[in-house]
């Protein structure tokens, strides 16, 4: 108990607080301009927390990023284009229920649902991770290798396009891991002779690279053009709350659920999860024939899920140090930084500042309705800032923020590196996500699979062997076969 | 610019190779059959895979060329993303010739050069710009950025 109120202390002082505020601004700004998405403020927002103190740097992450995906939903319901991927799946819903003049009860139910949603997850992972930690105190190699090995594969064969280009992304982030001296047998790896090489690639410079700058080279060769917003008066977003919760309280603690769950599954994360969570909805509908025509039930039901993913994201993260998604990927650099270094011995060694990062999320999705409401009178001015300025002040704050990692100019090679990268792969349908997971979860993944084959003297059957490890190793394979499986039905279907 | 998956399929396995190539020469743990050059061959062995899936499907897929030519209906754009890359790059190099203001102030205005900002507004937008960052990152955050001619007149 005396750990709770350390550390909700922790996180009661002003300058955290401040920080949280600030930060919360930022995604709220990222997140409402679309294009940039909630990864790419965490990003840009890591070289700045090397100057905070460990709980304001993980505060203002939590914050920025839940802001940066409810503000996704404002461009997504004014002018059809979502903010952040995690909008992508209810925008044309929102757009429809502009055109019928209801913008305010859509970006209403998006301001209420989101928090909610965000405070479900919140509690989910209050409640579980500490008891997850207790069972990750006995994981051995075999049990990381299976949960690194889960977390790559639903990043590739969940909710993406082409499972082969997404393996190719994967193979390519797990490649960028192996490069430097940090490998089981201590051997410089494809250095080439060069001395940055040698510590391996900096993941912060990648991160921006591969999020922000691909994304300004990509605007820029549009020409970055201003957008047209459709309706700029909006009525009382708060009209119908009430209503609303009655009616579709079963939507709602269907789209946490699913969210929440979705979260947790290593690598897969909000984007997904409102794609799931808005096809679910459709599916167990009474008035499915709605959906589509600006119908806020499957709204409801995706907003919730995409901002409860956010905070399911973080249980894997924090206990095993595995991310939960692209945001946590950043967060997981972040934490070693910091010296909270993620695993289930931070629940020992270190309980306070797990709960002061329960106490930010929770500060985190309650300030979420007023500012998300103040964002809402805010963000039709935002949109019309002439974007030919706005573009070009990005790419400055990325060379900026990839130099501050370690002060040189390495880092911001590095960012052009992966920003020509980001911006060929994406140019080819080539999604970015595997290959940020592969970067985070390479090191891992090997070290667990050499160590483990060391150990069981090349015995492959020794990673079905322990009980934890044998449950894990089926998911992944039935991760791994199923839609290989379908696939091969679908094909057989479609030739009779 | 965009290739086709023919091309992309190539390339792959290419890379592939490359990189088995160069995971054969790292040495052996002396002892194991496990060590540097594990993950390296099994990396390249995922690649090849993947290209060969990618090649075999395009030249099933009928004619192949190997640049399927988009951004048509965007005069300029590949002009405008190479000028974007390279502007970074001669950031890269006026920094520390010029110091951060300088190098940053001609970058900013050559990208807002780019995409049609008036240039009096333009330059004063850059030069401004470029002043508040070297101020908050220098002086609230310490973050040495490059000096030169400017940085030696501000505090």
């Amino acid at each position: 108990m005396n750990a709770v109120i350390a550390g909700i202390e922790m996180v009661l002082h002003w300058h955290v607080l401040a920080t949280i505020f600030v930060a919360a601004a930022f995604g709220l700004l990222v997140g409402a301009i679309p294009g940039l998405t909630a990864t790419m403020a965490i990003a840009l927002l890591v070289p700045v927390t090397f100057f905070m103190d460990p709980i304001s740097a993980v505060g203002a992450m939590i914050s920025c990023s839940a802001m940066a995906i409810f503000a996704g939903d404002i461009p997504a319901t004014l002018m059809r284009m979502p903010g952040t991927p995690a909008s992508a799946a209810y925008s044309e819903e929102c757009y429809a229920m502009t055109r019928k003049g209801e913008a305010e009860v859509a970006l209403g139910a998006n301001v209420l649902f989101s928090a909610l949603g965000g405070l479900f997850g919140t509690a989910i992972l209050i409640v579980s991770a500490p008891v997850l930690a207790e069972v990750a105190l006995g994981f051995s190699s075999f049990e990381y290798f299976w949960l690194a090995l889960l977390g790559l594969t639903c990043a590739i064969f969940i909710g993406s396009g082409s499972p082969v280009k997404g393996l190719v992304s994967l193979f390519l982030g797990l490649f960028v891991a192996q490069i430097g001296i940090d490998n089981p047998a201590g051997t410089p790896r494809f250095t080439f002779g060069n001395t940055n090489l040698l510590g391996g690639i900096d993941f912060i410079p990648a991160m921006i690279g591969l999020f922000a700058m691909s994304e300004v080279i990509r605007t820029m060769a549009s020409g970055a053009r201003d957008w047209s917003v459709r309706q700029t008066a909006l009525g009382n977003p708060l009209k119908g709350w009430g209503r609303l919760m009655v009616k579709y309280w079963p939507q709602q603690l269907r789209g946490n659920i699913t969210g929440t769950a979705i979260g947790i599954l290593p690598g897969a994360g909000a984007d997904i999860a409102a794609w799931v969570s808005y096809a679910m909805s459709r599916k167990l509908s009474k008035t499915p024939e709605k959906f589509g025509t600006g119908h806020v039930e499957g709204i409801i039901e995706s907003t919730s899920s995409n901002n409860a993913a956010l905070a399911g994201a973080w249980v894997p993260a924090l206990v095993f140090g595995i991310p939960g998604d692209s945001i946590t990927a950043i967060v997981i650099g972040v934490l070693y930084l910091k010296g909270l270094n993620p695993g289930p011995t931070l629940f020992l060694n270190n309980p306070e500042s797990i709960y002061a990062v329960f106490t930010v999320f929770v500060i985190a999705n309650l300030a979420m309705i007023p500012l998300g409401l103040a964002a809402l009178k805010a963000g039709t001015a935002l949109l019309r800032f002439p974007r030919n300025i706005l573009i070009p002040l990005i790419l400055m704050f990325c060379i900026v923020g990839a130099y501050a990692v370690n002060n040189s100019a390495y880092g911001v090679v590095l960012m052009v590196v992966f920003g020509v990268l980001g911006f060929l792969m994406e140019e080819h349908d080539i999604p970015v996500a595997p290959c940020v997971l592969g970067i985070v979860l390479g090191k891992m993944l090997e070290e667990s699979f050499v160590t483990s084959m060391i150990k069981s003297d090349g015995n492959l059957l020794a990673f079905f062997e322990r009980p934890i490890s044998a449950g894990l190793g089926v998911v992944t394979l039935l991760v791994l076969i199923l839609p290989v499986w379908s696939a091969i039905r679908a094909r057989r279907a479609a030739a009779t | 610019m965009r290739f086709s998956d023919l091309f992309l399929g190539l390339v792959v396995l290419g890379g592939a190779a490359l990189l088995f190539w160069a995971a054969s020469g790292l040495p052996s743990v002396p002892g194991q059959s496990y060590g540097a050059d594990t993950f390296p061959v099994l990396t390249a062995a995922g690649l090849a895979a993947c290209g060969f899936i990618l090649t075999v499907g395009a030249v099933r897929a009928g004619p192949f060329p190997l640049v399927e030519a988009t951004w048509v209906r965007e005069p300029g754009a590949p002009f405008r993303a190479g000028a974007t890359i390279a502007l970074v790059l001669a950031y890269l190099v006026l920094a520390p010739l010029l110091g951060f203001v300088l190098a940053a102030t001609i970058t900013l205005f050559g990208l807002f050069m780019l995409v049609r900002v008036r240039p009096v507004t333009g330059a004063a937008v850059a030069a401004v710009t470029a002043l508040i960052i070297h101020l908050s990152f220098s002086l609230l955050l310490r973050v040495p950025l490059p000096r030169g001619l400017v940085e030696g007149l501000l505090p």
